[in-house]
């Protein structure tokens, strides 16, 4: 018996729709504010090398491994990792490896929607011209009042709840009215806007005039300008496949999720290569021409650099609201310019969470037969519950450690298995056959090659130096890298992790126990 | 800008702005199934 008949299931309703959903979901705030920052702490040029190799080797193949994975999966009514993995692997394994596919994306949904919160919050703040005057230190004073509640200088407490809880109740409304009329119709209007304010954005930054730290061409030539030595220095590497991990949003379970709801017949070579085109097309192009020759026309690349490494966030809410108060035109060119690049990271947002809140839906839905709506709902009363723990104790590394062990590490760690299960325990020759079906273009056979074994080979020397090196893992998990103050705030940071690993664990047996009871007594 | 830095540059969009043109022509031009 599968959980739910895949005739039954719900469809695109349109190729263009499939592909500004799937391209929705990779394109994230990672694109505008993560890459960036990657960028200028990294080298710039020097980054760019292997962020490309990491795309060719490890990107485009771990997004037709999730297609594959996916539709495959959909076939037989699943709509998330652990059903999906059971299908690959006859194994009762494979379906608690699957946990993975349901922790990543409701892990990183939950802290995601709180930085998306601070983007729809930032636009309003630069419609209302909360931030107008303000100094690059006070402008740094703004957002930690905004990120600390016992700092109330500018914000008061319940600012960033009401913002969280707006933002939230969006998400929850799109994904609760399904896949056409929620997901595909949100995809349809926000992906255009998102492209058509980067571009006027891009336009507007480009042709600003040069000052006396720095011009937009001298950020491009910091963007493009390898130091060829600094490639032996293997935390570039990995900060570059990492960033193309975070921007596809591979290892998340969310393409796969989207995936599912593919059709034997639908293609998915060409698409999965559209969605990872469209998402570079995001990030270097519009991205790369965003925030960096901003900051440097007006910091200089030096300062550029100093800003990046002062904190997250400090590019895009600080820097950011800086140079729009800059640009020639007074204060009504001012407020649009920052209205267009808040807004257009919130579509950026909305867009990648509506992705990651559908593995669970899709696991209560099939697993459990709960209706959409009740699964939203469920979604995001537990993402509203832990998301005011990021909020009260943001300041003591909560949100940090989330972001590591799921949103970075745990990326890597799904990648891997999935890898290995779609093209080893299935089989290169099985898993060519299906990305094949339907397909629109044949793919060269190298590429066969490279997913049998340049890919995990990636994955496993990556997940050995994030694991060793001296920000790594091991270090992390021992503290090393932290005050003695946060201690306290980032154990509980993992309790809570491990709690939902558990939960999520027990609801795998107790759906496949059910699964057996109805089918009268199958495993 | 350096002479490296623009080539570098014209290389990676043209590899990216390429591939999602060619891409979405392949896409859109398919047959409907």
């Amino acid at each position: 018996m599968t959980a739910t008949p895949a005739s039954a299931r719900e469809a695109w309703g349109s190729r263009l729709g499939l592909i500004l959903a799937m391209a929705g979901n990779a394109v994230g705030l990672g694109n505008f504010l993560r890459f960036p920052r990657q960028a200028v702490e990294n080298g710039g040029g020097t980054f760019m090398i292997p962020y490309f190799i990491a795309f060719l080797l490890v990107g485009i193949p771990l997004m037709w491994i999730e297609w594959g994975l996916g539709r495959r999966g959909g076939e037989r009514g699943e709509g998330s990792t652990p059903g999906m993995f059971a299908a690959l692997w006859n194994h009762p394994v494979a379906r608690y490896l699957g946990v993975l596919g349901l922790f990543m994306p409701l892990v990183v949904l939950i802290y995601y929607t709180y930085i998306e919160s601070w983007t729809l919050a930032w636009t309003v703040f630069s419609v209302t011209g909360a931030y107008r005057g303000l100094d690059q230190e006070a402008m740094r004073g703004f957002l930690a009042s905004y990120q600390d509640l016992g700092n109330q200088s500018v914000h008061g407490f319940w600012v960033p709840f009401v913002f969280f809880v707006v933002t939230l109740g969006l998400n929850i409304l799109v994904v609760s009215r399904g896949l056409m009329a929620g997901i595909e119709r949100l995809a349809k209007v926000a992906m255009p806007l998102l492209f058509l304010f980067a571009a006027m954005l891009m336009v507007r930054v480009l042709t600003l005039p040069p000052t006396a730290v720095g011009s937009p061409v001298a950020g491009l030539d910091f963007m493009y300008s390898p130091e060829w030595g600094a490639l032996k220095n293997p935390s570039v590497w990995l900060a570059a496949a990492g960033q193309i991990f975070f921007t596809l949003s591979v290892g998340m379970g969310t393409l796969q999720a989207y995936a599912s709801y593919l059709r034997k017949k639908d293609d998915l070579v060409l698409s999965g290569l559209a969605t990872c085109a469209t998402n570079e097309t995001a990030e270097v192009v519009l991205g790369g021409s965003l925030a960096i020759p901003a900051v440097v026309t007006f910091f200089g690349v030096t300062g550029a650099v100093q800003i990046a490494r002062a904190g997250g966030y400090d590019l895009g809410f600080v820097a950011m609201p800086l140079v729009f108060q800059q640009i020639p035109g007074g204060p009504l060119i001012s407020a649009l310019a920052g209205f267009l690049w808040f807004s257009l990271l919130f579509f950026a947002g909305i867009t990648s969470s509506v992705a990651m809140a559908t593995p669970c839906l899709s696991f209560m839905s099939e697993h459990f037969g709960w209706s959409r709506g009740k699964a939203a709902l469920a979604v995001g009363a537990v993402a509203l519950v832990l998301g005011l723990c990021h909020i009260l104790f943001y300041t003591g590394g909560f949100l940090d450690e989330w972001d590591y062990w799921a949103g970075t590490f745990g990326l890597v760690v799904l990648a891997l298995v999935e890898s290995v299960l779609f093209m080893w325990v299935f089989g290169p020759d099985n898993a060519w056959e299906e990305l094949h079906q339907g397909a629109l273009v044949r793919l060269p056979v190298i590429f066969k090659y490279v997913m049998t074994y340049v890919t995990p080979v990636f994955l496993i020397v990556m997940m050995i130096w994030w694991t060793v090196s001296p920000d790594g893992a091991l270090p992390r998990l021992l503290m090393k890298p932290f005050p003695e103050s946060e201690h306290a705030t980032r154990w509980a940071s993992r309790a809570v992790l491990v709690g939902i690993v558990a939960f999520q664990l027990w609801l795998i047996k107790a759906a496949w126990a059910r699964r057996a009871r109805l089918s009268g007594g199958g495993r | 800008m350096s002479g490296g830095a623009l080539t570098f540059m014209v290389l990676a969009w043209t590899f990216v702005l390429g591939l999602t043109a060619w891409c979405f022509y392949r896409l859109l031009t398919a047959p409907k199934r």
